[in-house]
């Protein structure tokens, strides 16, 4: 056959290969999976759990925002606060006239929410979904939600009483069912959830809408709204003010916001589709009694029993669903006909606050103490015979988990002992990883006794509940395999469950019945100076993700503590009072740290990142991955909904093999330098663009590849970048990874910005 | 009633199931796809060159789709969207996939119950009971040089020259210039030709 083919030539060789239909039964097999398959609705608001069907996290989303709004509510309370709020805020100009202070009439519209009068209201956005609010005089809403916005009754409605419990009414088998109110479910006015529907997501630095916890007065928070003029909407008269191709439309006289537009260019100037809430009508005024009641002739269904429905009925859409919390989650048709398994994280009952006193008491029953504290070979089937941190009488402080932790250094008691300085803290809700300032030494426990853990409160009420630990003290009477073991103790009734060396299941009982049988994992010593816990994770199936293992959702704090002599030389906690505690979803940006195997370094990341969770991948123990969440749908991603196989990462490399990216052979070998190694790279057919960069004062290239991988092992099908550093000799490869659904709801081009800038940011320990 | 709107690809693109498909109905959602999932099907096995693990890209890809459908801003890039949801599971599959290549694809079909699509090998066994000697070879070289071909490119060329997807359309598609498309279906029809000359 000729070298040269035609088109037809082409295109008649290709059909004769290529397989024309799809295989039998594929089709059957998907769209019975497709029938089975919630979707991922757009949610136009932040708070938007409210709107979803799923009822713990809409209870959970309820909780999280009352308790902001409280904290929000004692900052702002303070007299200093208050005072300044008072010199900036124009609260009392209700005149035409462009407001004086920009920035607090914007702050004010959230700020006024409680104190809302009654007002009925209808709204539409962009992505044609329509709605209807009452207020009454008590502080009472009712959101209604409708199919599609041409519908005239509402679909369902859900009411946030003044009593704070919420109830509602739904279809139940084509029935219109009244849910009756449940336990109280939000801490705070009801009217501030109005912000679930009249806000902006993902506002720039600067256009904020509302203050910082903490923050008050002349704070920089919505420092960049800038007036545009006196307009009407709905009939009412606004202040339309703009920051960053942002929109609000304000009501003078309510605050109240009647439109909104978010901007129609991305970070880097590219135009995308604005989206926009408008309230189409709106009439102050008391609300009929009857909106908020009951209706007359309607089945009342408990909370409880249209939980139960819900678990029953399948998938249905979010407008038919009563935003009501909480039920523990629904069955899984394997856990319906099977007897319940043991509980993957009992929680002790009743709490008892453990033994805290500085002598070293193992919990429990002290009588089976055997002994100075110190290791024995009966130490294998115990407890860490030290204390757990003392707590307040009133518990501590739980703040939500950063990108990492940073402790404070030489604070474990004893210079001497650096392996048990904890330096950062990286979590998620499947995986913790402990940095300590020097390697772990491989030492008998007879002459260092070295632990490391982290301790739970699973049923949050500041009391210790578990402690989970690894340390060196060898798997078996024989010394044979690793010198570690992990455990994990229940405080309260002093009972230990031992396991054997790392990456084999360490609480075999707590795996049972998880898909995969897989448990709990602890890595100790690592190559570096790490030490990782894994709690659970995801593997992939064709039907999607499913976990396997626990949550890690509950506060914790991370510990490592030495023994010599019978005596605990050195402890360290990470936080040293308080609790972390780890979250889906996205993380507040800031700083992001690496240690060993990489080289050390920090760097400022934005939020909408959160580390990845490596799950059973051979990565475990390296935090060298980050994500970005989801294609923007932060809640669904939570949840583990949301499709993310094309969504962004960054992954850091230590290239001490390059034949590491490929399957095949490199030939001829490469050697050894950073050189040998860019030059390689940049040559190959995939690379379009190289070009020298510093990084922090260290050279590098920045290579720009094609849809294809660098090597062979990677990549994607977009254009993405890749950086090659020589650190002091270290090749570390960073390489980005843009997905292709990502531009359903972020624009490729900002998050590749995203990422140059997190590069850029890197500072690298010297 | 259906509203039929043009996409940029000149193609039609029925807008009343895509608005139906996206408020959840499940049955416009199949009336939409089922005349879809044979290109699905080819793009995806462009890429595995496994029915199995084709079927199982296809229908990953679909149900992300399918979840993912609400989101679509522009229903007219429908296709669009779906054939690069489609090639970028498929090249997430094969990533996945990554080391265990030993996996042969014969076995692999064994496991299945797709006895009605071919298989490489499939296809030389039919081509050997209706062909004659020198069309089986030519196949067969066909077959070889195919698979020589990187698996993104395949996908390309499979696109364009199979299904008859228009260069903008593959560049809408790819994210890319329309003429970044056409360099890449150009160096997808070179590496082709390349191996059907080492096959020759």
């Amino acid at each position: 056959m000729s070298a040269r083919l035609s088109d037809e030539q082409l295109a008649q060789a290709l059909q004769a290969c290529v397989p024309m239909q799809t295989p039998v039964g594929s089709a059957d097999r998907l769209f019975e999976t497709i029938a089975m398959t919630r979707q991922d609705r757009p949610l136009p608001i932040v708070l938007a759990q409210l709107r979803d069907a799923d009822p713990v996290s809409r209870r959970r989303s309820l909780l999280i925002a009352a308790a902001l709004l409280l904290a929000l509510a004692i900052a702002t309370a303070t007299a200093v606060g208050a005072l300044r709020l008072l010199q900036r805020d124009p609260i009392d100009d209700l005149g035409l006239e462009p407001p004086a202070d920009v920035p607090a009439f914007v702050l004010s519209s959230y700020e006024r929410l409680p104190q809302l009068p009654p007002v009925a209201l209808t709204w539409h956005d962009s992505d044609s979904q329509k709605g209807r609010v009452y207020v009454d005089r008590s502080g009472t809403v009712r959101f209604d939600r409708f199919s599609s916005a041409q519908a005239t009754e509402p679909s369902s409605s859900t009411i946030v009483g003044a009593d704070h419990r919420i109830s509602g009414i739904a279809p139940v088998e084509s029935r219109a069912v009244w849910v009756e109110p449940g336990h109280e479910a939000i801490g705070d006015d009801p009217r501030v959830f109005l912000r679930t529907v009249l806000s902006v997501p993902d506002l720039p630095p600067g256009c904020e809408m509302e203050r910082g916890s903490g923050e008050v007065g002349g704070g920089t928070a919505a420092s960049g709204w800038r007036y545009v003029g006196l307009e009407s909407v709905a009939g009412r008269s606004t202040h339309h003010v703009t920051c960053s191709g942002v929109d609000l439309w304000l009501d003078i006289e309510s605050r109240l916001i009647l439109r909104t537009k978010g901007p129609a260019v991305d970070g880097a100037g590219q135009p995308i589709r604005a989206e926009s809430t408008e309230v189409t009508e709106i009439e102050f005024g008391e609300q009929p009694a009857a909106l908020f009641e009951p209706p007359v002739g309607v089945t009342r269904l408990s909370e409880d029993a249209y939980l139960a429905y819900l678990c029953t009925a399948g998938e249905l859409p979010n407008e038919q669903v009563v935003g009501l919390g909480p039920r523990e989650g629904c069955p899984t048709e394997a856990e319906a006909t099977s007897p319940p398994e043991p509980s993957p994280s009992p929680t002790p009952s009743p709490t008892e606050r453990p033994n805290t006193s500085p002598c070293a008491v193992q919990p429990g029953n002290v009588t089976e103490r055997d002994g100075p504290l110190g290791w024995t070979q009966a130490s294998m089937k115990k407890d860490w015979p030290a204390p757990v941190r003392p707590e307040p009488a009133r518990g501590g402080s739980v703040q939500p988990m950063r990108l990492t932790y940073l402790d404070p250094m030489r604070d474990n008691g004893s210079e001497a002992y650096p392996c048990v300085d904890i330096r950062w803290v990286t979590a998620n809700t499947s995986e913790v990883h402990v940095k300590v300032d020097s390697t772990q030494p491989v030492v008998d426990p007879a002459d260092a006794w070295i632990a490391y853990g982290i301790v739970t409160d699973v049923d949050r009420d500041g009391v210790p509940d578990w402690r989970y630990g690894i340390d060196n003290t060898p798997v078996d009477a024989a010394d044979h395999g690793p010198p570690t073991r992990g455990w994990r103790t229940n405080l309260h009734t002093g009972q230990t469950d031992a396991g054997p060396e790392h990456d084999e299941m360490v609480w075999s009982a707590y795996g049972e019945g998880t898909p995969m049988g897989r448990a709990p994992k602890s890595v100790y010593p690592r190559r570096g100076s790490d030490v990782g816990f894994l709690f659970g994770g995801a593997f992939e199936t064709t039907q999607g993700s499913s976990r396997w293992g626990s949550e890690l959702d509950v506060p914790f704090y991370t510990w490592a503590s030495v023994i010599v002599d019978g005596r605990v030389v050195a402890t360290d906690y990470a936080p040293d009072t308080g609790w972390l505690v780890a979250t889906g979803g996205s993380r507040q940006g800031g700083a992001y740290r690496l240690g060993d195997p990489f080289p050390e370094l920090s760097m400022t990341v934005p939020e909408g990142w959160t580390t990845s969770s490596t799950s059973m991948s051979s990565r475990f123990g390296n935090a060298g991955e980050l994500r970005r969440v989801a294609c923007g749908d932060v809640a669904a991603h939570a949840r583990g909904e949301a499709y993310d196989a094309d969504c962004a990462r960054v992954s850091f490399e230590v290239l001490d093999d390059p034949e590491q990216l490929c399957d095949d052979t490199i030939e001829p070998p490469l050697g050894s330098s950073f050189d040998d190694l860019a030059t390689y790279i940049a040559g190959l057919s995939t690379t379009v663009k190289s070009e020298d960069v510093t990084v922090d004062g260290y050279r590098g290239k920045r290579l720009v590849y094609r849809y294809d991988e660098v090597g062979c092992a990677y990549g994607g099908y977009e254009v993405a970048d890749v950086w090659l550093l020589d650190v002091d000799g270290v090749r570390l490869m960073i390489r980005s990874y843009i997905g292709g659904a990502l531009d359903l709801d972020v624009p490729r081009s900002a998050v590749r910005a995203e990422i140059r800038q997190m590069v850029a940011s890197i500072h690298f320990e010297r | 009633m259906s509203t039929i709107a043009v996409a940029d690809s000149g193609r039609t693109v029925d807008l009343s199931l895509i608005q139906r498909a996206q408020a959840g109905d499940a049955a416009a959602f199949e009336a939409l796809v089922r005349p879809r999932l044979d290109r699905c099907f080819r793009i995806a096995w462009a890429v595995l060159s496994s029915d199995a693990d084709a079927a199982d890209a296809m229908q990953e890809a679909l149900v992300a789709v399918w979840k993912q459908l609400p989101r679509l801003r522009d229903p007219a890039a429908f296709d669009g969207w779906v054939n690069r949801v489609v090639a970028n599971t498929a090249i997430t599959q094969r990533r996945k996939r990554g080391r265990r290549r030993e996996v042969q694809v014969r076995e692999a079909a064994a496991d299945t119950d797709h006895v009605s699509t071919p298989t490489f090998e499939t296809v030389a066994e039919q081509a050997l009971i209706r062909d004659d000697t020198d069309r089986i070879a030519e196949r067969d070289s066909i077959l070889s040089a195919f698979q020589r071909v990187r698996p993104e490119d395949r996908a390309l060329l499979v696109l364009h020259h199979v299904d008859g997807r228009s260069v903008a359309e593959i560049a809408r598609m790819l994210a890319v210039p329309t003429g970044t498309a056409k360099w890449r279906l150009h160096q997808a029809r070179r590496a082709f030709e390349r191996a059907m000359e080492v096959e020759a």
